[in-house]
This record gives C-alpha cells, sequence and structure tokens, in this order.
C-alpha cells in the first residue's frame, strides 16, 4: 500500500491512508500474505515515528522540532524519518495530526455507541471530546504557546475539513437518536463548531471536559436547538422529522 | 496633521499598498511614500516597524469590519433578527473583502499569526456587544446574559469564517439556524 502525496492538506487522507492497514489486516484484507506482512511491518515504523512526532511536539511545539529529534524520540535513524516521509517535517506533522484525530474521532464513535438517548450522545460527544482535548499534550502546547501552529486548522475554510468530517460522524453515529441523517449530521458539526471554539476561546469556569459543566451546557444551548427540529431530549429516536418552516419567535 | 491622523494615514496607506502589490512585496518606504510621510515619520508612529506596522494594520482593518458589521445591523429588531443580518452581511462582507482573500490565498499563515493576536479583543468587543442586545430580550429561566453571549460570539464567529455546510446567502438556511443552534436554548418563547 502506498502512501499518496501529503501536499493536500491535513485532512486529505483518512480514508486511504495510515489506517488502511489496520482496516486491510483486520478484514484480512484482499492482498497476499507477503504484502499485509509489509504493510505491518513498514505500519508499525510509521507509527512510531508519528507517535514520536506527537511525543516532540508536546515538548517544543511545531517551530522548534526537528526531525532529528523526531528520530531520536522513535529510536531509529533519521534517514529512516526522511525515508518514511519523503516530504519532510510538514508532510511528517500533517500525517500525525490526520493520525490523532482519526483515533479520536475512532474512540468517541466508541463511546457514543450505546447512548440510551441523544442527550446521553451529545454529552459524550461534547465532554468526550473536550476531554481528548484538554489532554492531549502537544495541542495544548499549541494552543498555550503556538496558536498560529493550530490556526490554519481551526480558520475560514481551513476548518472546513474537520466540520466535514464531523457532520460525516455525525450521520454515522448520531442518526439512529434523531430525526433522520440530514439532522444527525448537522448535529455533528455543531457539536464540532462548539467543542473547537470553546478549546480555542476558552471561557472561565467553563470546562467542557467536566462532566457536570458539560451536562449543564448541554441542556441549556443544544439540546433545546435540536427538539426545535428533530425531537424531545431523552426521547428515543425515530418518528419526529424535520418541519419545513420554523416559527418566527 | 495630528498623531492620530499621520497614524490613521499610516494605516490606510499600508492597506493599500498591500492590497496593490502585495504582503511581502511592502516595504516601510513604499507605505511612507503611499501616506506621503517621511520615513522618520514613519518610524516614530510605528516604533516597532514592519511588524508593529502590519500587527497595527490588521488590528486597524478588523475594527474597521466590525465597525461597518455593526452599523449594517444596528437597526435590527431584536437579537434574532440582528444575529440572522449579522451572518448573512458579514459572510458577504468578508468573501467580497478582496484584501482579506487575496492576503489569504497569498501570505495565510502571516495573516492568521496576526488574527491570531487581534482575535481576543474581536471576541471581547463580540461578547459585550451582544451581552447588551440581550438585555431587551425575554430569556429562558436560568440563562445568564453574559454566559448566552459568549456562546453566541463563538458560534456566531465559527459560522463567519466557516460556513461549512450551511449556505449563509439562502435567508431560509439563516433563520433556522439562529431559530435552532443560536437561539433555541437561550430565548424564552413569545
Amino acid at each position: 500500500m502506498r502512501r499518496t502525496s501529503h501536499r493536500e492538506g491535513l485532512f486529505s487522507e483518512t480514508k486511504n491512508g495510515l489506517l488502511s492497514h489496520e482496516i486491510l489486516a483486520v478484514s484480512g484484507g484482499d492482498g497476499g500474505v507477503t504484502a499485509l506482512a509489509t504493510d505491518i511491518r513498514s505500519s508499525t515504523a510509521t507509527a512510531r515515528i508519528l507517535d514520536a512526532a506527537v511525543v516532540c511536539v508536546g515538548r517544543w511545539g511545531v517551530a522548534k522540532t526537528t526531525l532529528d529529534d523526531v528520530a531520536r524520540q522513535a529510536g531509529c535513524s533519521r534517514a529512516t524519518v526522511y525515508r518514511t516521509f519523503p516530504g519532510g517535517k510538514d508532510a511528517l506533522l500533517a500525517e500525525a495530526g490526520v493520525r490523532e484525530l482519526t483515533q479520536a474521532f475512532a474512540e468517541l464513535a466508541a463511546r457514543v455507541r450505546g447512548s440510551a438517548c441523544i442527550e446521553d450522545a451529545v454529552l459524550v460527544v461534547v465532554r468526550e471530546a473536550s476531554s481528548a482535548i484538554a489532554g492531549h499534550a502537544a495541542l495544548q502546547y499549541l494552543l498555550t504557546h503556538e496558536p498560529q501552529a493550530i490556526a490554519p486548522y481551526v480558520s475560514f475554510d481551513g476548518l472546513n475539513p474537520l466540520l466535514a468530517w464531523a457532520g460525516s460522524f455525525g450521520r454515522a453515529h448520531l442518526s439512529p437518536l434523531v430525526a433522520d441523517e440530514v439532522a444527525a449530521a448537522e448535529l455533528g458539526e455543531w457539536l464540532a463548531r462548539i467543542v473547537v471554539s470553546y478549546a480555542c476561546d476558552p471561557v472561565e469556569g467553563v470546562d467542557l471536559a467536566d462532566e457536570a459543566t458539560a451536562r449543564r451546557f448541554v441542556r441549556r444551548y443544544v439540546l433545546p436547538g435540536l427538539s426545535a427540529v428533530a425531537i424531545e431530549p431523552g426521547r428515543p429516536a425515530g418518528t419526529a422529522s424535520i418541519p419545513t418552516t420554523i416559527t418566527e419567535e | 496633521m495630528t498623531g492620530a491622523d499621520t497614524r490613521t494615514r499610516l494605516l490606510e496607506a499600508a492597506l493599500a499598498c498591500i492590497e496593490r502589490d502585495g504582503l511581502s512585496n511592502t516595504s516601510l518606504e513604499d507605505v511612507a511614500v503611499e501616506a506621503g510621510v517621511s520615513r522618520a515619520t514613519l518610524y516614530r508612529t510605528f516604533p516597532g516597524g514592519r511588524e508593529q506596522l502590519l500587527s497595527d494594520t490588521v488590528a486597524f482593518e478588523v475594527g474597521r469590519f466590525l465597525v461597518r458589521l455593526e452599523a449594517a445591523v444596528r437597526d435590527e429588531q431584536g437579537i434574532a433578527a440582528l444575529l440572522r443580518a449579522a451572518l448573512a452581511v458579514g459572510h458577504a462582507a468578508m468573501e467580497e473583502h478582496t484584501l482579506l482573500q487575496q492576503v489569504l490565498s497569498t501570505d495565510r499563515d502571516v495573516i492568521l499569526r496576526e488574527l491570531v493576536q487581534t482575535g481576543p479583543v474581536m471576541v471581547a468587543a463580540i461578547e459585550a456587544y451582544l451581552a447588551e442586545r440581550l438585555a431587551g430580550e425575554t430569556l429562558h429561566a436560568g440563562v445568564d446574559r453574559e454566559d448566552a453571549a459568549r456562546y453566541l460570539t463563538r458560534l456566531f464567529l465559527s459560522y463567519l469564517g466557516s460556513p461549512a455546510s450551511w449556505d449563509l446567502h439562502d435567508p431560509v438556511a439563516v433563520e433556522r439556524l439562529v431559530a435552532t443552534q443560536f437561539l433555541a436554548g437561550i430565548l424564552a418563547p413569545a
């Protein structure tokens, strides 16, 4: 399996990128055993380098992290890092970002599964996503010391890929709990806006990683907006539909 | 010419130069010539040199943008109409902001770094404004006006910069957006 160009940006290869190694391995794959073994071996080396990059950014930030640092942290040679990421530091960090997000969305999907009602599901998404950001050393370093390294991915059209991803997440994992797929995708995007905004522009006293705070927040601002178009909070999904017009307040 | 006049003139000259020649091609000399002042005057006004001039120019333009936006939506009756107008007008104004679009395509890193600096001031200004506008509204029991203003500000800025799947040119979409995500939890039903 060959990685494609990294130049398209942080989110451009979620389908064909790193995770496909794992998908192939888990699904039994359609390639030969040797090819699979090679894939797994190279993906292990790649994963170690990506892990190392995330550790280095958590320690020194983006600007000061060098490929030498990453090689040392990964316990491999500089040559291996260059061979694995011919695009250099930018490509390596972009792929590390994609992988961190892919993992975060996968963990979120696992946690949201089995939510009995929309309130639980929304709460899980807001709290878990916020707490994943709060506990992510690299992201915290950047948010505090190097916000300009984050800005391209959370500003203007740079945020669109993440929002689209969150919309797909909503469609895949929140649909059973709201009126339909459109409402679920909108909800996913909305929650991503909330999590990203409060992470980048924190409000004192509003820590969405905190269970009680997140629940208050969700009940106050999110559920009423949902029930206005979809279903009553706490009610299992299924029958409600989106009204075609909204009554003027 | 007073100090404030000189300052404004230099900031406007900087904007004109950047729009005409691009950010990286604009020198302090160019700005001084454009403004019709000496280099010495420019340095006296912006002792931090090019860096300070750039930061102050971005802050100046962001401030002007917000002032214009406020003027365009000020007469809207009620917070819902205000937010609808601000989303529509604000987003269109950003799309039509030649200079912003130009620097976003040619010097994205530089402009984002500057906007990160300006961000907190802009957020605080919008929060204060929306808190004031919420004072005239009947809110759901238990809603904290300041907290609601902070929520609305973040959501507003998120949509203003990145509408993503929403078409902010579509009044029906904007109306639904404001009635649900923005205000459903805040405004008490009339």
